[in-house]
């Protein structure tokens, strides 16, 4: 018999941290976690003591690098492990550690991702399996060829990609953990250079280097350290697909994202109507309008609409990469999907201050990693 | 060692098929800026439907802008010195 997260014990964010999100420097990463982590436990009114266990998400930094950072919070002998998983490295660190403290195993677990660019490629270029790009592939390619495609089937005009950018750019300009903190209009977004077919460098997210620390309790947790439960916000659902044999002719990353969210609004009893707040995997401006339209917030097609006329804005019906996405916020790898949680939690707390949705309630954080996987999380507010 | 992806069958399951290289475009697209170092700039992608409907990803080559879907394309050997023929694809009327 196999269980859902609303069949166990109820989980709760009850710790928020970030380094912000920046360009690649000399910070080594442990200065970046454990500004994260610290943040997070003041946040939570927590002391590292009783933290049962650790995840720490990573994409880029290479074996061992928990313990090596967590050390300098104490060496309290807690269980440690890395999660990998592209993209959505962090998502599955959170993952990881809400089913451990839904299972009963831990009441208090913490999930920090951490990350620097700058090495070369991963698994999949090492399969001994060749192909016909080599290293002329990149995701930027394969999206922007998606881009043509959703234009030219869908009549949305460049322009509507733009707006993403522009959207998120404004966003992100009220986020003080954000790597670009400038907001940008329409003529700076489609200016060129270019990168790949329409996008232009506003449309591609950075991958800079930072942080994000998550701290998960269960109500024993929640009861024995005191915490203030007016702040826990609990997480409704956790959902994680990897891709399936999709038509050639086929988008299966959109599909992915449908088939996740199948299970997710199964799961957590919602339906998009009820999303208030929604982080997105908007690594490129056309995966914003994908994604929004897999995951029902609007009709097929319609997405660039939605966008223009504010209804995905902060103050509209659904405030949609209101952090800034990882457009502005950035994606540091490891981090990103922690710092999606971390943003949902702020919201809905009421805490996001000047990028504020009014009276959210119920929020989403959607990630896809390289490979292809998807995972995602409904978070409620008390 | 290596499976198929539709239903996991490995081994002396598996034999080996030679595809034709011709086939339609399904997607192109140009790239102006890589993090790949050594490449030249700018050259076009392109997804590629092979004729018994497998799609793989591949350099489009003999182009000087970037062809509409739908349009065919016949596989071409480049060798560019390295020694090592890499295949390619170009337009069937080029």
């Amino acid at each position: 018999m196999t269980s859902r997260l609303a069949d166990l014990r109820p989980v709760h964010v009850v710790g928020i941290g970030l380094h912000p999100y920046q360009r690649m420097s000399a910070t080594p990463y442990v200065t970046l976690g454990l500004r994260a982590v610290r943040e997070a436990l003041t946040d939570a009114g927590l002391e590292w003591k009783t933290v049962e266990s650790a995840y720490t998400a990573t994409a880029l930094l290479g074996i061992a690098a928990s313990r090596p950072m967590l050390r300098h919070l104490g060496a309290t002998g807690i269980p440690m492990a890395h999660v990998e998983n592209a993209s959505a490295s962090g998502s599955t660190a959170f993952r990881q550690a809400v089913h451990e403290v839904a299972a009963g195993f831990t009441d208090v677990s913490l999930a920090i991702g951490v990350d620097k660019p700058g090495l070369p490629g991963g698994a999949p270029g090492r399969t001994g399996l060749g192909d016909l790009v080599g290293n002329r592939s990149a995701p930027a390619a394969w999206f922007a060829m998606q881009a043509a495609d959703y234009m030219s089937r869908t009549g949305t005009p460049v322009e509507a990609l733009g707006r993403v950018a522009v959207k998120n750019s404004r966003n992100g300009a009220r986020n003080p953990y954000a790597q670009r903190r400038k907001a940008r209009t329409l003529e700076e977004v489609l200016a060129p250079p270019f990168i790949a077919g329409p996008f232009t460098r506003h449309q591609c997210c950075p991958v800079g280097e930072g942080a994000a620390a998550v701290l998960v309790a269960s109500d024993d947790g929640i009861r024995r350290h005191a915490l203030d439960r007016s702040r826990a916000i609990r997480v409704l659902s956790s959902t994680s697909r990897s891709e399936t044999l999709a038509d050639p002719a086929d988008d299966a990353d959109t599909l992915l994202t449908r088939q996740t969210v199948e299970q997710t609004y199964e799961e957590a009893s919602i339906g998009p109507e009820d999303l208030d707040v929604v982080e997105i995997h908007d690594a490129f401006s056309i995966e914003e309008l994908m994604y929004a339209e897999a995951l029902g917030l609007c009709a097929p097609g319609e997405a660039g609409q939605a966008i223009t006329s504010g209804a995905l804005d902060i103050g509209g019906r659904t405030a949609l990469s209101a952090s800034g996405g990882l457009l502005a916020m950035g994606h540091p790898i490891g981090p990103t999907g922690l710092g999606q949680i971390a943003e949902i939690t702020r919201q809905l707390r009421g805490e996001a201050e000047s990028r504020q949705q009014p009276d959210a309630r119920i929020g989403l954080a959607h990630m896809v990693g390289l490979g292809s996987v998807c995972l995602i999380h409904v978070l409620q507010r008390p | 060692m290596y499976g198929c992806e539709a239903c996991g069958a490995h081994g002396d399951a598996l034999r080996d098929v030679t595809l034709p290289a011709e086939g339609v475009l399904l997607g192109v697209v140009t790239i102006r800026h890589h993090m790949g170092k050594a490449l030249d700039e700018p050259f076009v992608l392109a997804r590629v439907l092979l004729e018994p409907g497998l799609a793989v990803r591949a350099v489009l080559t003999a182009v000087d802008h970037e062809p509409p879907v739908g349009t065919r394309v016949v596989g071409t050997l480049i060798d560019e010195g390295g020694g090592d023929a890499e295949l390619r694809f170009r337009p069937e009327s080029s």
